[in-house]
């Protein structure tokens, strides 16, 4: 099982290299010896010019099992981070990463990137995962669009 | 034929007519789809086949198609057969335009798919259409396959070699004979490798050819590509020969190639291919190297992200496969090829920017793999290029001689490797001198000089990507001269974000070594705080309050606190500026006119920077009793420490009546800030702060009470756990009463004033902190937790399961009305009212119940379930149902698979047995 996650994880690196949207980056953490952990990754995820997510990037801890790409990876942005759909942990809660929604073994990592890319600006109100914002972004629009905008500044590279 | 062919027509005419309104539009759609598939359908379709209009042409043909895909009105077949075959010699006969006759042979093909003994159809195709057309059938044979096969890859896979044996042989034998003379053949061609490999793989050779016809080279790479990277390991070693030596063939590249097509595709060809194995094409690595250097700029050169993601793989392959030493002698002229296309340019656009930058970082991660080959020697000539460009400046005396793009584009990359040195400082390590090098500099005096604000910025990051170094002996003769350039960039507005954040970071790490700098850092913020971005002001301040915490003398201290938070409290807003604004944009001339235009914004600007101040302020290590002991005896004592605190108090009870959520917020936070300190003037008294909670929680809003909420969690969470706590004495008993008085009031905001009283539940459990009246108190909490674990809103929902959770985790004995009003409100989720998504909470909980309580658990289950069916959806179960799930719960006594058991009744009361497949 090993094996084939890391086979599967190999390509996903090589196809990434070859093909990837601007703006973005993903590349495999280091561990404690300095060698190259494909299981957990870093990505980098541009919030989409003309929305009030843009000039920000958000990092995304992305941490594959040894059961991937059969299961999906566990995504995460930083700890109390300001979005309907991200827990409190900074866990990311998107169909396409739940096994028993829409993930599919074919997704890619550029897939992902740009399902949460999407995400941010596109919130889905159906799948709360914390109050604070899931509560502005339904009741109080102008609140939430000035937390986002000092939540980027945050993020501004 | 009843249905009249002029208004056919004129059906068409109107689909076809864009500035129809759209309901005259879908009206004529309907009517003529009604046509398609009625039973004059196939008659129709061959009219309008033979009208000389060729959109009723193509209408015609698409009729065909719908008569096919519903079956319903057709004639018999062998009319089926002998019209299509005819229709489609009638296009090529009369020459109709290619999407009727692709449509035609699309209808062919769905037929001859559909029915068994049609056996000369292919044979008949061939006969009257191009190579290319042909090619199309077949294409449309294998697409109409793999959508009629919804079976598992390796069925599909069969059950399409099965069908398509004979066609199969016939398409090779073409392709064979016309040498694949075609676009559609190779694309075709494609199509049926992916299922016959083996089969069609004596083809691959004529493929290969067409590397060198400039009309195929496009689709001939994209076809070679696609199969080298599927099935690599099935070439035959001397078809990679070949493909070889078609490779050799492009070893120069030409002087425009960015607009030569044929090149871009097989240079795209020989990346892809070489991605995938890495030992056999080497001899283009002469080539890939090269184009590493083009004089094109990244975002002109369409290979430019290709060739680097190739080189950036080998490093890593060479690295990973022990090819080190042969990879160095490729490395090293690859990175300096690159150098002089990662510099920024002055006619580099906005719009250019992002590929730029995203290129650079790409760059970046090379520089980082490489650096496991190339050592140290990089630090070096990274430092290098900075130190020899400023000393090329000081010999012709001439600022403006300075070569800013290449330092931004060193310090750019050091701050890329930054973390392999991590906090590794040792000073015998050759890239720890390149960066006392850097620091040493003039560097830092002459930047402010730089009118481009990006080589600042670059240098301003470089800074914080160091910080480590400023802490060594080495380090710390520049802190002092790097933190002043860092605050004269506050006073750029497009610096001011990365300069606040790198301020912030080398405050809260070098603290004791800048306690003499707090003059110049204070004098510089009074002088520029009006005019900082608030993020930036709070983040500054946060970095003067590192510094001033680490004053041992109390007596300075308090001086210093005082002051800073005097000078907050002096704040105007001259302008918000955007931290993307042009350089020009400096604080010296933002406006003075934006004045104080927003009392609100000023407001929180200074409430955040006082919470950052108090944040700061807190000691990072544990203190001794005896100092705790000290630090109260100064702070009740001393003058100044008194009225600043009072102070405080007045701004924090001034706010108290506010209904602006994020006024509170930061109010609280400012309070929070000193809970866990046993003393200093952001340390308010436990009475204090209760009783704020108390006032606010009876006046506030729904939005306000969420930050009073948590301030409760955070104090009482604070106050019991010894090990967060400094404080000698937590929450009495009465205090605790109090809280959760106010909590219970406050019950309307159900899921935050669970989730404190979780937290305070956990807490006390963890720590093993009796407390009678919270018993009590916890009791009357419940009677609002159950009903909420049948709550539709999942915030509510999960709260009251965390809550109930930790509830009857501990307790021995619980009241038999808590325990019938529990199971009741469970079985009622489980019973189909939960949501699919939801169910785990409610599982969560009765697993608990079942496994600490199952006395109790069993007379309410065995009641509501068997005897007294709570509801009608679970009387309306058998009652062998009803009988076994109450067995099977019991039996798994709470255990994992309880979870499986309740899904499976979750779904029975739902009505949709079939979909639940027992997990073995």
């Amino acid at each position: 099982m090993s094996n084939l996650s890391l086979n599967r994880l190999q390509e996903e690196r090589k196809a990434w290299r070859k093909n990837h949207p601007f703006g973005f980056y993903a590349k495999p953490q280091k561990d404690k010896e300095g060698n190259l952990d494909l299981y957990t990754w870093k990505l980098g995820i541009p919030g989409k010019a003309g929305t009030i997510w843009e000039n920000g990037v958000y990092p995304v801890t992305v941490v594959f099992s040894k059961e991937y790409p059969v299961k999906p990876p566990k995504c995460q942005l930083p700890n109390g981070f300001y979005h309907p759909n991200v827990y409190p942990s900074g866990t990311i809660c998107l169909s396409i990463l739940n096994e028993g929604e829409d993930w599919r073994p074919g997704i890619s990592v550029k897939e992902i990137a740009l399902g949460i890319q999407a995400l941010l600006d596109e919130p889905n109100p159906l799948s709360p995962a914390q109050r604070e914002a899931y509560h502005h972004f339904i009741e109080n629009k102008a609140v939430y669009n000035k937390k986002v905008k000092d939540q980027v500044k945050r993020y501004m590279e | 034929m009843n249905t009249d062919v002029n208004v056919l027509f004129e059906l068409i005419k109107i689909i076809q007519t864009p500035q129809n309104n759209q309901e005259t539009f879908r009206n004529a759609q309907r009517q003529l789809q009604s046509v398609q598939k009625s039973n004059e359908g196939w008659e129709v379709a061959k009219v309008l086949l033979s009208s000389p209009d060729n959109q009723a042409q193509f209408i015609g043909a698409q009729t065909f198609l719908v008569q096919l895909n519903e079956r319903k009105n057709l004639p018999p077949l062998n009319v089926v057969q002998q019209d299509l075959i005819q229709s489609l010699q009638s296009c090529v006969q009369l020459g109709y335009s290619s999407f009727v006759t692709r449509k035609v042979v699309s209808a062919v093909a769905k037929q001859f798919m559909s029915s068994a003994d049609w056996n000369d159809c292919p044979h008949l195709v061939l006969n009257i259409l191009p190579l290319n057309l042909a090619c199309e059938f077949f294409q449309f044979l294998i697409e109409y396959s793999e959508l009629d096969t919804k079976i598992p890859n390796e069925t599909l896979k069969n059950g399409i070699k099965q069908k398509l044996s004979v066609p199969c042989a016939l398409l090779y034998k073409i392709l064979d004979e016309t040498d694949l003379k075609c676009k559609e053949a190779i694309e075709v061609y494609v199509s049926y490798c992916n299922y016959f490999f083996e089969e069609f793989k004596p083809l691959l050779p004529k493929l290969l050819n067409h590397l060198f016809i400039p009309e195929f080279v496009v689709d001939a790479t994209s076809a070679v590509k696609e199969l080298y990277q599927n099935f690599r390991r099935l070439w035959p070693v001397s078809y990679k020969k070949q493909l070889a030596v078609v490779f050799s063939n492009v070893q120069q590249v030409p002087a425009d190639y960015v607009d030569d097509e044929a090149f871009l595709a097989v240079v795209g060809l020989i990346v892809d291919v070489c991605m995938e194995d890495f030992t056999e094409f080497t001899n283009m690595y002469p080539l890939l190297a090269s184009l590493a250097g083009s004089p094109y700029h990244i975002v002109d050169d369409p290979l430019a992200f290709p060739i680097l993601g190739f080189w950036n793989q080998y490093v890593e392959e060479a690295i990973s496969g022990g090819m080190e030493s042969s990879a160095i002698e490729f490395i090293k002229p690859v990175i300096s090829s690159y150098w002089p296309r990662v510099k920024l340019y002055s006619e580099l656009s906005n719009s250019d920017l992002n590929e730029f930058t995203g290129f650079r970082r790409d760059y970046t991660d090379f520089l980082e793999l490489s650096y496991q080959l190339v050592g140290s020697e990089m630090f070096e000539h990274l430092t290098y290029v900075v130190l020899n460009s400023i000393e090329h400046a000081n010999k012709v005396n001439n600022p403006d001689e300075i070569d800013w793009f290449s330092i931004e584009n060193a310090l750019y990359c050091l701050n890329s490797l930054s973390d392999i040195i991590g906090e590794d400082y040792k000073g015998d390590r050759p890239e720890f001198e390149s960066i006392q090098r850097i620091f040493q500099s003039d560097l830092w005096l002459i930047l402010p000089q730089c009118k481009n604000f990006r080589v600042k910025q670059t240098a301003v990051n470089a800074i914080g990507c160091f910080v480590d170094f400023f802490q060594t002996k080495e380090g710390q003769p520049f802190l002092a001269t790097t933190l002043n350039y860092l605050f004269t960039c506050l006073e750029s507005p497009s610096l001011q974000i990365s300069a606040s954040k790198s301020i912030q970071k080398l405050c809260r790490n070098c603290r004791d070594l800048l306690t003499n700098e707090i003059p110049v850092f204070l004098s510089v913020y009074e002088r520029i705080r009006n005019y900082l971005e608030p993020l930036c002001n709070a983040r500054t301040v946060s970095g003067i309050g590192y510094v001033i915490q680490a004053v041992p003398d109390l007596e300075s201290k308090i001086q210093i606190i005082t002051l800073l938070i005097r000078t907050i409290f002096t704040t105007e807003i001259i302008e918000f500026v955007d931290p993307s604004a042009s350089e020009s944009q400096n604080f010296t001339q933002a406006g003075i006119s934006a004045g104080v235009n927003d009392q609100r914004e000023l407001e929180l600007v200074k409430l955040h920077c006082l919470a950052a101040a108090g944040k700061s302020l807190q000691d990072p290590d544990s203190i001794s009793f005896e100092k705790a002991q000290a630090l109260k005896s100064f702070y009740s004592s001393n003058e100044l420490a008194i009225s600043t605190h009072n102070e405080l108090e007045g701004i924090v009870y001034s706010c108290l009546q506010s209904d602006d959520p994020e006024i509170i917020d930061s109010v609280c936070e400012i309070i929070k800030t000193g809970i866990p300190e046993p003393a200093g003037v952001f340390v308010f008294s436990k009475s204090f702060i209760i009783e704020f909670i108390r006032q606010k929680s009876l006046i506030c809003t729904p939005d306000t009470s969420i930050p009073i909420l948590e301030l409760a969690k955070f104090l009482v969470c604070t106050q019991l756990s010894g090990q967060k706590s400094r404080q000698t004495t937590g929450l009495d008993d009465t205090e605790l009463c109090i809280l959760i008085g106010i909590l219970y009031n406050r019950r309307g905001e159900t899921s935050a004033a669970l989730d404190v009283l979780t937290e305070i539940q956990r807490t006390c459990n963890y720590r093993g902190i009796q407390i009678t009246s919270l018993q009590g108190a916890l009791e009357m909490i419940v009677g609002v937790a159950i009903p909420s674990a049948g709550s539709s809103d999942r915030f509510i929902l999960r709260s009251a399961s965390t809550f109930l959770k930790e509830f009857l985790s501990v307790r021995v004995e619980i009241s038999p009305v808590i325990c019938e009003n529990l199971m009741a409100t469970l079985l009622n989720q489980i019973s189909g009212n939960a949501s699919r998504s939801d169910l785990t909470y409610t599982v969560d909980i009765f697993k608990l119940f079942i496994s600490c309580h199952q006395l109790q658990a069993t007379v309410w289950l065995k009641k509501y379930l068997i005897d007294d069916p709570l509801n009608e959806v679970i009387g309306s179960q058998e009652l062998k149902t009803r009988t076994d799930f109450v067995s099977q719960v019991l039996l798994l006594k709470g255990s994992s698979r309880t979870q499986q058991i309740i899904l499976k009744f979750w779904l029975l009361c739902r009505g949709i047995p079939e979909t639940y497949e027992p997990i073995k």
